[in-house]
């Protein structure tokens, strides 16, 4: 296993090569580009080729590919083009608020989901099925951003319960936690519905196998079928498919930071794109690359601590 | 099927008609809440054009005897409503008693955007002068009929020969870290700003040759060749006067991390894409007259908080979280006029939206194509069905309110009238084709249309492919993202784009349509000969009766060209918390010091 884990870190600068050299490559071939957009609109053509010389704009690209690795390879990520503040600075300070959110909706999913979809699947039939099954349908086919913008409707204007936009006094304050939550619900409804659906069905599955009727005939009461026998083997498939969610997590963060004016780092990546802060832009996706690597990572060892079967060479 | 079917699908569930048209109606209605937003698609010519009111210094449009004067003599800018008197006391003679407004609060402004920088002399973004309006204050400011008043300057004069402008300093004006202002602070911005590499705004003013600061209340600026927009520059937003100790001791963290100025507020915090805030400088007393609070200002401070998303925006304005806002969707508007909690303001600006055309690409190199284009626009319908009422239809690319504003393109310039539309396409050949689209010699007349993606524009582009459709021509517009969109329309393969622009006197007709200034914001591949030497002219003529000839000239060939069809005059909203006293809508700076607003 250790090997196994080892060589799926050492896989890690080569996906984040890959990620910089992918992303340096559609930046640079999508019309527009950061001179232009420092120096406006309706500059001379003059000023334009002056700034794109100060950025470096000018020389070829495999030379400002290179120049680049080699200052992130020395830690520094550059700095923002327009504002001119360390890339770093500015991941560090919006990172964490995205962490958080993800995180919120990473720790909210199963907790909600896996119940509901085991409930839906005991019941089968019934009206609870029908009614779960409803909900993570439109759960899954609702956008993020109209599920947003309804809870602000209701909760932030109509009731007045909650906080409609922005990160409050500060992210660890009981402040912050009010503000936290109508984007945390917003961003984990889609998973939420998605693993409820498969945690459904996965236990539709397991429950229709020989060694259910087998703990059933055993005597075991039926709580303890479900739980002991059920669960974990209908628990497989929701683990792959909740470790895929994590990464969708990250991205839909990008829709929910938007709408509730949250400081993560979607938001600061989709401010850096439309205005074609390169730095910036490859910064956040180095980033978010690497995250995104480390949790499949640690999704898959979860797996096989779940099933003895799975064995890692 | 079996019982335990996965898919998840049997069972029970019955998708009743009830359930799907409730389900369908939730969506869309939230997917047209999400729907509007977008940024305003408009050019920001804020540098270039300053030019001033036609005539030349200073003189305002409510007072042209006595700008006329005597061109010969050097003209005395003070307040230049009055013909001369360059003490204090006159300046502040002009001035109603003190207005009072009650003291306390921090007003929390709702941006859809942030700035990136506060170094005025490296940014060309609108967001950025609202917040060097608060920091900073100008040689001269540009009163709300579009005059010069004094504000760091108590006078100024101007040569007879229109080279050198001279500026008497105030005594008691100081930074807001202690240092006393003085004009070699003057001297030293103004080369920072000629200097800096990639100033994007230098170039108006490079005509200055030499700044001089002979006493520590005077400064000189020396031209080679008189240059009819340099107060615009002066007064505009990026001439603001930076701590030249502060800029120096900052180097590359100036306008990031460090910014002193000696404006109303004080820079206290700036997170950045999340809040800027300022707090009030309670030394400051020297606003000069465009203001009725000649002292501190009534705010303890302002909060300008940014959320990208419009829809959140309006409704943290609503929920009263935010008190006033630029930034709202016009098809709010009505409705937020009504509010118990809020209202909104609307105002005139000197604003012009366009549908432009490249003279150099088929089928719009012919003007009778042009024209006929314009015939065909009912700009009232553009108005109502794509901006809500919220403005005028556009004949001319200046609106009314411009100083050397021409009335007479009235009867030149190409309105609605589908009829003549239709008979001057079939005289010049355009036949009715496949599909009702006209044909010449095999072509089609289709016109691409190119336009930034937001809310009114989008309406505005079906409205026009309805209008131009009944005349024959197909309008094939295609939605552009901002960025990509700059870079389409200068690249030289644009026919027909639509945009907006803001400005402060006519010199934006230079701006468009100086042939030097293409691929950009020339974008009509525009090249006269003629309008060339009037528009030289116009920036350098000091006789103002010559000044507004050139214009007139110059706006009497536009409209019979027709190279740009002005659509609308976008009139600008403010949306105002009942919460807050003292609004006055500047035409071009917004709320500009916020020195008269108040909560209550």
């Amino acid at each position: 296993m250790r090997q196994y884990i080892l060589r799926r870190l050492l896989l890690l600068p080569v996906i984040a090569l890959g990620v910089s050299i992918l992303v340096f490559l559609v930046l640079h071939l999508v019309p527009g580009n950061p001179a232009q957009v420092i120096a406006g609109p309706d500059a001379p053509p003059a000023t334009v080729a002056q700034i794109e010389h100060e950025l470096g704009l000018d020389k070829p690209l495999p030379e400002q590919y290179w120049n680049y690795l080699n200052r992130v390879l020395h830690g520094d990520l550059g700095r923002s083009l327009r504002s001119k503040r360390p890339v770093t600075s500015d991941i560090r300070d919006a990172l964490p608020n995205t962490l958080v959110l993800a995180a919120l909706a990473a720790a909210i999913t199963p907790l909600i989901a896996v119940p509901l979809g085991m409930l839906a699947a005991t019941r089968q039939g019934t009206p609870a099925d029908t009614i779960v099954t409803f909900f993570s349908t439109i759960g899954i086919t609702m956008p993020v951003f109209a599920v947003g913008l309804l809870l602000i409707f209701f909760f932030g204007i109509r009731l007045g319960w909650l906080p409609i936009s922005g990160i409050g006094d500060s992210l660890w304050s009981p402040d912050g936690f009010k503000h936290a939550i109508l984007p945390g619900i917003t961003l984990s409804l889609g998973s939420i519905a998605v693993v409820t659906r498969l945690s459904r069905s996965a236990l539709l599955e397991v429950l229709s196998q020989d060694y259910i009727r087998t703990a059933r005939a055993k005597g075991l009461k039926e709580g303890a079928v479900i739980l002991r026998h059920g669960f974990k083997n209908a628990l497989l498939p929701v683990i792959t498919v909740y470790g895929l969610q994590i990464g969708g997590l990250l991205s839909g963060a990008v829709v929910t930071e938007t709408v509730f004016a949250w400081p993560g780092i979607g938001r600061l990546a989709l401010s850096a794109i439309q205005g074609r802060d390169f730095p910036v832009v490859q910064g956040c996706l180095l980033i978010v690359a690497a995250i995104f690597v480390l949790v499949n990572l640690l999704v898959d060892i979860l797996y096989a601590l779940v099933d003895p079967r799975i064995h890692y060479t | 099927m079996s019982r335990f079917s996965s898919d998840g699908m049997s069972g029970s569930f019955v998708l009743s008609r009830r359930r799907f048209l409730a389900a369908t109606s939730a969506l869309s209605a939230s997917a047209a809440l999400a729907a509007c937003g977008g940024s305003s698609a408009t050019d920001t010519p804020k540098p270039a054009a300053g030019a001033t009111t036609a005539p030349a210094t200073g003189a305002s449009t409510s007072a042209p005897a006595a700008s006329s004067a005597a061109p010969p003599a050097a003209t005395t800018g003070v307040a230049s409503s009055a013909a001369g008197g360059a003490t204090p006391a006159a300046a502040a003679a002009t001035k109603p008693a003190a207005a009072t407004g009650k003291k306390g609060g921090t007003l929390i402004v709702a941006s859809q955007a942030d700035a990136e920088t506060l170094d005025p002399h490296i940014t060309t973004a609108l967001r950025a002068t609202y917040y060097l309006q608060l920091l900073h204050d100008n040689l001269i400011n540009r009163d709300f009929d579009g005059s010069f008043k004094p504000n760091l300057a108590e006078s100024w004069t101007v040569s007879p020969d229109g080279l050198t402008y001279t500026f008497k300093l105030r005594k008691d004006v100081k930074f807001h870290s202690g240092k006393a202002f003085t004009s070699a602070d003057v001297k030293y911005t103004y080369e920072r700003w000629q200097k800096t590499d990639k100033s994007p705004t230098s170039y108006t003013i490079k005509p200055i040759t030499s700044i001089e600061a002979p006493d520590p209340q005077t400064v000189v600026f020396k031209l080679d060749k008189p240059y009819n927009i340099l107060l615009d520059q002066i007064a505009g937003s990026y001439g603001v006067i930076l701590n030249q100790d502060v800029v120096e001791k900052a180097g590359k963290d100036y306008g990031v991390t460090v910014a002193d100025g000696t404006g109303p507020y004080k820079f206290k915090e700036w997170t950045r894409q999340q809040k800027f805030v300022v707090e009030r400088n309670p030394d400051y007393a020297w606003a000069g007259p465009v203001f009725q609070n000649q002292g501190p200002a009534y705010l303890d401070g302002v909060e300008f908080r940014i959320i990208p998303e419009a829809a959140t925006l309006v409704a943290e304005f609503e929920a009263g979280n935010a008190h006033v806002t630029r930034d709202l969707p016009a098809q709010d508007v009505e409705r937020l006029t009504k509010g118990d909690k809020v209202t909104v303001v609307k105002f005139n600006q000197l604003q012009t939206t366009y549908f432009g055309l490249n003279t150099k690409k088929a089928p719009v190199d012919d003007v009778i194509v042009r024209r006929a284009i314009g015939h065909a626009i009912n700009r009232d319908e553009i108005v109502k069905g794509a901006y809500f009422g919220l403005g005028q239809p556009a004949i001319n690319m200046l609106s009314e309110q411009t100083p050397g504003y021409w009335p007479g393109v009235k009867g030149i310039a190409a309105t609605f009238d589908l009829e003549k539309a239709k008979s001057t396409l079939d005289q010049a050949g355009w036949k009715p084709g496949a599909g009702g689209i006209r044909e010449k010699n095999g072509q089609q007349l289709v016109v691409p249309f190119w336009y930034i993606n937001g809310s009114s524009t989008v309406l505005m582009a079906q409205i026009l492919e309805q209008q131009l459709g009944k005349a024959g021509i197909k309008l094939d517009s295609k939605p552009y993202e901002e960025t990509a969109w700059f870079a389409a329309a200068r690249s030289g393969e644009q026919v027909g784009y639509t945009v907006g622009v803001f400005y402060e006197n006519a010199d934006v007709l230079r701006f468009y349509f100086l042939s030097t200034n293409q691929p950009a914001p020339n974008r009509f591949g525009w090249n006269n000969p003629e309008m060339d030497k009037q528009l030289q002219d116009s920036l350098s003529n000091p006789d103002k009766a010559a000044v507004l000839k050139d214009y007139e000239a110059i706006q009497k060939t536009l409209a019979e060209q027709a190279p740009a069809l002005p659509l609308i005059h976008e009139q600008g909203t403010v949306g105002v918390n009942k919460k807050v006293q003292g609004v006055k809508v500047h035409p071009s700076r917004w709320l500009y010091r916020m020195l008269d607003l108040s909560l209550s």
